[in-house]
């Protein structure tokens, strides 16, 4: 199985359930400002939305697309893994609930900020918006270690993914201590310290 | 000549400036690329600021790579400084003023927040509109010939390279003498192969690994 990433992109979520689950992934850089491959092929002729992750299951197939659901085909290889609860079961609700809570109101909000045109007012409204939804995952980790509770899942990956980009605007979250421990207790993770490790965003 | 050892960086700008210098006065020399991040001891131990590039001539080493193409300029011909004392202060004055461009674009692409960015973009947009007026007929910075001062500023255009394909920053935009300085600089032989082909993936690594906007800026383009 192919994935096709970015470092530190959110790309980086299926990769760390890859990683917890243990499956091999080959791991293929994509250059996101030029649209291409390391050997210079065009992205859009693999994801025709230009944007990473996407993942090639089977070769007459196209990719599998949308972090959210990127990260559950991947927990699904291997339930033994539990980063996925049972397909059905009132868990697995929790879990997508999760996903798309990160999708939407963290994914998608953090997205705005990085467009030369938005305007400095939206800029300002989408961060205090950031930072109600911050409120809530402190408040939650204060007595969860995770989004489900006691057990890693891959709602996590994704949630990590996304809240660690306050690194790339210069905000932090000093005022969240207990979403801050949550970061910590992921990054110290084996696997994930693997991810980042490949994605060259830590030292090997 | 004694042998040349250059210690390098794969991405360092300064070490660009002394392997374009070398090429242009056709020295064979070897080319040292270590790791910046975990240095090795060797380096430590001849490298009295710990960085690079270093010249080793022999057994002798020469650090700071403005004094490493003064040497060149004093022991290997063709010269690359006009012979004219006034013309050779001002071409190094130019390369001063690439020193500190390199600085604004070291700033400009790991500033931690927009408005720091944007800060810098603006120090950029004023530098290259003074250089802009300073430039002649081209197609070098000194009309018919290559100079020292045309290789201080390959590196500098190198960085627009790989930032012009995460987005239009309108630092570069309006300024035809540039473009076209730009251009035969990109194509100058001793400029092209002062890096490896590999060196945009690895500065558009580099700059993911840290936390910044050009950063947030790569992982959002799509």
């Amino acid at each position: 199985m192919k994935l096709y990433y970015s470092p530190g992109a959110c790309s980086l979520a299926p990769h760390i359930v890859a990683r917890e689950a243990g499956i091999p992934l080959d791991l293929e850089k994509v250059d996101l400002g030029a649209h291409k491959l390391a050997d210079g092929s065009n992205y859009y002729d693999v994801n025709p939305r230009g944007y990473v992750p996407a993942i090639r299951i089977k070769d007459s197939e196209p990719v599998l697309t949308e972090a959210n659901v990127v990260v559950q085909y991947l927990a699904d290889q291997k339930p033994d893994s539990n980063l996925m609860p049972k397909a059905g079961t009132p868990e697995r609700y929790q879990a997508q609930q999760w996903l798309a809570f990160v999708a939407t109101e963290l994914h998608k909000n953090f997205s705005w900020l990085w467009h030369k045109e938005t305007a400095a007012e939206t800029k300002a409204t989408v961060k205090a918006k950031l930072n109600t939804r911050f409120a809530e995952l402190d408040k939650h980790f204060k007595t969860n270690d995770y989004l489900l509770g006691k057990t890693f899942s891959a709602a996590d990956a994704y949630a990590f993914t996304i809240v660690n980009w306050v690194n790339f605007l210069g905000m932090n979250l000093k005022s969240f201590p207990s979403l801050q421990a949550f970061m910590d207790r992921v990054a110290a993770r084996p696997k994930v310290q693997e991810a980042l490790k490949a994605e060259g965003l830590i030292a090997a | 000549m004694k042998k040349l050892t250059l210690i390098s960086h794969v991405l360092c700008p300064y070490v660009q400036r002394a392997v374009i210098a070398l090429k242009e006065k056709g020295v064979d020399f070897e080319r040292i690329d270590i790791d910046l991040t975990n240095k090795p001891n060797w380096f430590l131990g001849i490298s009295p600021l710990g960085k690079v590039p270093v010249l080793k001539v022999g057994d002798d080493v020469i650090f700071e790579s403005a004094v490493i193409a003064e040497f060149l300029e004093d022991t290997v011909s063709p010269p690359l400084h006009p012979a004219d004392p006034v013309r050779r202060a001002d071409h190094r004055a130019w390369i001063e003023f690439a020193s500190v461009v390199l600085s604004d674009i070291w700033e400009f692409y790991t500033a931690v927040n927009e408005e720091a960015f944007e800060r810098k973009r603006k120090d950029l947009i004023q530098r290259f509109e003074r250089l802009e007026a300073r430039l002649q007929a081209g197609p070098w910075f000194d009309c018919e010939t290559f100079h020292l001062v045309d290789a201080s500023f390959g590196p500098v255009f190198r960085y627009f390279d790989v930032f012009d394909a995460i987005e239009d920053f309108g630092i570069l935009a309006g300024r035809p003498k540039i473009a076209r300085w730009r251009k035969a600089l990109r194509e100058r032989p001793s400029v092209a192969t002062a890096v490896k082909p590999d060196y945009p993936e690895r500065l558009r690594d580099f700059i993911a690994a840290r936390r910044s906007h050009m950063a947030g800026l790569l992982l959002q383009a799509a």
